[in-house]
């Protein structure tokens, strides 16, 4: 189904969110595979390891920031695009759909 | 408002995700040092050392699933904020307004109709 643009907009960058904190784990990973190198004496990993740190911390600042914008977005849109929580959505406008289509069917058989 | 505690729970979950990278490290190289010490000092392994190196590696253990928890909260956060979007939207007004009936067009129709059925039972 598709979503207005706003909407759309939204999902988009929550998946960028999504792949934000997959690549935290990753270079979380990355830092703890370079640390059991430097332990083996392999000093030449330290400046690897110092990478993998920062752009982990990098990576979780992005990804924090973006889903408080998001979590702000939400905030701002409760009451114009967004039902206020709680509250179950009926199938609006399934009832004009069925009275147009009895009319409809109504006019096929009336000529 | 719900919002509110979204917001507090990625505080939480930010603070102890990077904690527990720092806290990782420190944990592996303290476990890693006092091996280092013991099996220097002494070969014959005595009951501390495995003490030692158990603790720090259920540390070690505990910070990683601490670390992958954070993360998947995180996901788990994201989806709803998507679950949000989409089931609770309040659809446009443009859709709803596509063809408007014509109501002249239907009361007639149904005269004519009303007319045909009691005229036939008659």
């Amino acid at each position: 189904m598709p979503q207005p643009e706003f909407i759309q907009e939204r999902l988009e960058s929550l998946n960028a969110v999504d792949n934000q904190l997959l690549s935290t784990l990753l270079h979380a990973s990355q830092a703890v595979g370079t640390i059991e190198e430097l332990k083996r004496g392999n000093e030449n990993m330290k400046s690897q390891f110092e990478n993998h740190i920062r752009s982990f911390y990098g990576s979780l600042e992005e990804a924090t920031v973006a889903l408080r914008r998001e979590i702000r977005h939400l905030d701002e849109n409760v009451g114009t695009r967004l039902l206020p929580i709680n509250v179950n959505k009926k199938a609006v406008g399934q009832d004009n759909e069925k009275m147009r289509e009895q009319f409809e069917h109504l006019e096929h058989e009336a000529s | 408002m719900s919002n509110r505690g979204l917001l507090e729970q990625l505080e939480r979950t930010t603070e102890t995700l990077s904690h527990s990278l720092s806290n990782l490290i420190k944990y592996s190289s303290v476990a890693k040092e006092r091996d280092d010490e013991d099996s220097g000092e002494q070969h014959e392994l005595p009951e501390s050392t495995a003490k030692n190196s158990t603790s720090g590696l259920m540390m070690v253990n505990a910070q990683t699933a601490q670390l992958i928890k954070g993360i998947q909260d995180l996901l788990v956060m994201t989806r709803s904020i998507r679950e949000k979007w989409l089931l609770t939207q309040i659809p446009d007004e443009g859709v709803d307004s596509q063809s408007e009936l014509d109501y002249e067009k239907c009361s007639q129709l149904l005269k004519q109709w009303t007319q045909e059925v009691v005229s036939s039972e008659e």
